[in-house]
Formats: structure tokens, sequence, C-alpha cells
């Protein structure tokens, strides 16, 4: 299992009058090849959580292993974590620096101390995963569109050939263009790197596009967690936590609500419409069909 | 009575970046009446940031005119009246605080204008309340949430107290409940105070709420009316990169499928209503 953590909390600022309790008692399990959607609202402390996936933050109690590491033992080499971790901070792309974006990718494998052989591959290998292609990696990192900076931004965590990627707010901010290439490119590495993934998004649908769990977070604690149909169902707890439910799901509950027979669980365009084709009459009437 | 001139009009305004061939805006002419609450919808590099600095002089027109509560924007100083009177909210809410304290930031503008201290005190006071963030007045703005300091930049630009408030995807960056307060309280500043809006977004959603949409592609305005004059043009919105909100989607769904529904249906409150007219 890539990471497990056990009854983690995390107090910032403790001792002072801005002590804040940002999670508490988490418990969570992180399997090999999953996809696994976070959300909540800010300040539910799944930044927090996720910073602690590659130990930028030590917990104030309880414990994550990363493959059997024990990331608060003093003798793990965090460093080693973070290669098998990678994380990619939310607006990633105002942290490119380099002259260019071949180099920008090249930054963290330099650091590894790799050949310049295997440093040249990498950045290859990362930048076409995140379609970028040779013309783009000669330019000025900053020349880029924002969906452009923030892919190769992506790609310089990529090069250090993570088993688990975790996102915080990866499509924040895109365009429905840029989003919907994002989650394309997001699809793939999972599907074909076979990447662990964990994606923070306040994008609920797409959340629920992409991803095989959910674990939502309130107020520091793990509130809930499921499939997107297990999670939608429960909307009214969603509500209660201040989430907005994708628009499918507030239209199938509206329409239990005045008697429409939606079964639990529905709540995707293409299903609610199949749903309702069932239930109401259509133009001319079963009769005048045939 | 007579009609007040527009509060902005832009007359064939285009502009472009220097070192770049490429136009940013060609050729742009809208006008927004006073107490508006106009959106302005595109995918990035449709030109409609630049479209929103050209409003409050951050950009003068390379050519056309743009002239803000009648004042030419690129007349000789005419740029910090025009700023007074159309005020701007950007994306990035951390990158509009300047001050380490809520109220101090808020007072910002005003500090520059050399405003009287006792006319500060009182206007950063009323913003504060315009935006529901009195009781942060003495908070450190970086200890806020990203919703919370948005309502703090907007009350920056409140302070001013202008006729037009731009939004460059001021929600962007947000959260479902911080969009949700900010977008509440820029429709109530729209409805009692009337300050006209104009609202620039990526979410279909929160276009349907405004008076009037207008689409930008390529630097042109491309397509303007009421939301459900523009919603129900699937076809042409999909050309220009952009969705239709997943009602009006699932309404042309099951239109397909042979059910009478009526064109323009936008929200989660209509498609309700349409559908239990059926049952």
């Amino acid at each position: 299992m890539p990471i497990e953590i056990t009854n983690l909390s995390h107090v910032y600022m403790p001792d002072s009058p801005f002590k804040t309790t940002a999670i508490h008692d988490i418990n969570l399990d992180v399997m090999q090849g999953e996809f696994i959607g976070l959300i909540g609202h800010t300040g539910s402390g799944k930044s927090t959580l996720i910073q602690h996936m590659n130990g930028l933050l030590k917990p104030t109690s309880g414990a994550i292993f990363v493959d059997g590491h024990d990331l608060t033992d003093k003798k793990t080499d965090l460093r080693s974590i973070r290669k098998r971790v990678g994380l990619v901070f939310q607006y990633p792309e105002y942290q490119l620096f380099e002259e260019t974006v071949a180099l920008d990718i090249a930054y963290g494998p330099k650091n590894l101390g790799l050949s310049q052989d295997e440093i040249d591959e990498r950045v290859s290998t990362a930048a076409s995963q995140l379609g970028l292609d040779e013309a783009t990696l000669a330019q000025s990192p900053f020349e880029l569109s924002g969906g452009q900076k923030r892919r190769c931004a992506i790609a310089g965590v990529l090069a250090m050939q993570p088993d688990v990627l975790i996102l915080d707010e990866p499509i924040a901010g895109l365009d429905p263009r840029g989003r919907e290439e994002m989650l394309g490119l997001l699809t793939n590495l999972h599907e074909q790197r076979g990447c662990t993934m964990v994606m923070v998004s306040h994008a609920m649908d797409d959340v629920a596009r992409l991803c095989s769990r959910i674990l939502v977070m309130n107020q520091g604690t793990l509130a809930m967690q499921g499939t997107p149909d297990e999670v939608f169902a429960r909307g009214d707890e969603l509500i209660q936590m201040g989430l907005g439910l994708p628009e499918g799901a507030q239209l199938a509950r509206a329409l239990r609500d005045k008697g429409f027979d939606i079964p639990a669980g529905i709540w995707k365009t293409q299903d609610l419409a199949e749903a309702l084709i069932k239930l109401l009459p259509l133009k001319g009437g079963d009769a005048d069909a045939r | 009575m007579t009609k007040d001139r527009p509060i902005i009009e832009l007359n064939n305004a285009s502009f472009h970046y220097q070192d770049s061939k490429q136009i940013a805006v060609h050729n742009l002419s809208l006008t927004v009446e006073k107490g508006e609450f106009i959106s302005v919808l595109g995918h990035n590099g449709s030109g409609k940031s630049t479209m929103a600095k050209l409003l409050n002089a951050l950009f003068l027109p390379s050519d056309g005119q743009v002239l803000v509560a009648g004042i030419d924007t690129a007349g000789e100083d005419a740029q910090w009246d025009v700023r007074r009177h159309c005020g701007m909210v950007f994306q990035n809410p951390d990158n509009q605080m300047v001050a380490t304290v809520v109220e101090e930031d808020v007072a910002f503008g005003l500090e520059n204008l050399g405003v009287a201290p006792s006319e500060i005190r009182r206007r950063v006071d009323e913003a504060l309340e315009m935006v529901g963030m009195q009781d942060f007045a003495s908070r450190q703005p970086h200890m806020l949430s990203g919703g919370q300091k948005q309502r703090i930049a907007i009350a920056g630009v409140l302070a001013m107290r202008p006729d037009v408030i731009v939004f460059d995807e001021a929600t962007a960056m947000l959260d479902p409940s911080g969009r949700r307060d900010v977008l509440q309280i820029v429709r109530r500043l729209n409805k009692d105070e009337g300050i006209t809006i104009i609202w620039i977004t990526h979410f279909m959603t929160e276009a349907t709420l405004a008076d009037r949409v207008a689409v930008m592609n390529k630097g042109e305005l491309v397509m303007q009316g009421t939301p459900k004059q523009i919603f129900t043009q699937v076809d042409k919105l999909d050309q220009y990169g952009l969705d239709v909100p997943p009602m009006t989607d699932l309404a042309k769904q099951l239109r397909d499928a042979g059910m009478e529904l009526p064109e323009g249906i936008l929200s989660v409150d209509e498609m309700v209503v349409e559908l239990c007219r059926l049952k």
C-alpha cells in the first residue's frame, strides 16, 4: 500500500493565540493505482493533509507510512520519499523560474545527480506525457499560456518519476477547454503510467468523472468517503458542509422532493436523461410511436 | 426622462501588446448602461482580460476609444479619474493584498487620494460592512480564506465609491462557498447600490445570473444577448470553446428524445418547474 495514515492530527501555531487544529484524527489508506478525489471547503484541511503525504509537514500526532516507511521516524530519508510521492501545489505555474521549459522540467532530476542523458530522457518523456512539444521545450516558460505553464510545472514533478502523484486543484482557474485537456492528461497518466493519483478539487463534476473514490473533508476530519455515486447520494450532508453538488445531483434531489421516482446514486446528465425519459411522456405518446 | 449616458462605451477599440504582432482585442464596440450586470465569457486568450484592463486605463487602446463615465481613458491625466469611476477585482486575491491589516488594506486607495482620516474611517467601515467583513477589520489578510480575501479586495474597491466594478474571474480561485458568498455580495451591490457590474467568468452558471452576456473569441465580440438568447445557441458556443450550463445540456438531450421542453432552460429550478408540468 503506497500510503497509510493513522490517527493523524496537525495543529498550526500551537502555544499561540492563533493555534488552529487543521486536521484531526485522520485514518486513511491510499491503495496502489487508485485515483482518489479529495474534496472539502476551504479550511477543511485538504492541503494540510496532502502535505503530510510526502513529509513536508510533520504531524502533531499520528503516523504516515509511505511504502512501509514511517515518515515520523528521523531515520527515514525524506528525499527518497519525495521522489516517490510527487506533490503538485496549487497554481504550480507560479513556481516556474528557469530560462526554458526544458530547463525548468530538468531542475528536479538535475538535483538528483543524474547523468545528462538520463535527465534529457526524463525531460522529454515528462514533456510528451503532458503534451508539450519540442518547440515548446525551447521556449521561456513565461511566454506560455496559463494552461501550458501549468502542464510545464506538472511535467517538472513528473520528471522525478513518482509512483504517487498528488495534485492540489490542478484545474482551478483554467477555462473549459484547458480543464478538459488537463483532465484528459491526468487520466492518461493514471491509466498508462499506472500512477496512483490523489486530486484535490472543488469541481465536483470533474472529481466524480475521474475518481474511483471520493474523500470528503470537513472541519479537519474525514467526514465521508465512497464512490462518487455513494457520496452524491448523501447530498443533504454535503450541502451542510458548505459543498456544492453537481447540478445533476441537485436536480435529482429536487425532483425526488416533488415525488419523481429517481433512483439513488443517479446524478450524471446522461443517467438523468435516461431516468426521465422512462418517467415522462414523450411527444405523440407511446401509442403513436408505432 | 432622458436616458443617462452609458457608463461604459467602447468604440472600435483595439489593443495589441508590444513586441507582439497578435492583436489582443480587435475593433471592440460595446456599451454598458448604468446599473447593468453584464457577464463576459470566452476561453483563455479570447481577450476578456485585455478588455477589462482597457476599462480602467491599465491599458490604453491602440486604436479606437474607451469612455468610462464619459471620460476618454486616453485623455491626459484621465487615468486616476477613470479608476475612481471603475474599480477592478482580479482573480488572485493574494496579489491584491497590500497591507498587513485588513482595514489598512481597504484604506489603501483612499490614503493615496489624500482623503481626510475621519472620512477614510467612515468609508472603510461602510465598505467592510457591505461585504460582511466588519468583524475582520483588525485581522491579518493572510489568515483569511480565499473568499474572505476576495471580499476584502471588493471592500477596497467599494471604499473608492466606483460606479462600475469589473471582476476578472474573481471567483476562479475560490471554493464553492466562497464563490457563493462573493456572487451574493456582487448581486446585492448591483441591485441595492446600483453599481454596474462587469463579470468576466469561465463559469456558465454564473453567467446565467447576468442581465446580458457578451461572448468573446479571438479578441472580438462575437455574441451578445440575454442569457437565454446566448445559451440556446449550443453549437455556436461549442465552436468558441465554451460549454452550455449542465441543465441546458440535459434539456437538449430530453428534447432530442422527444420530450416537450421549451428552449432556454438554464437553471435547476427552471428544469424542475418544466418537468413538473409534464408529469
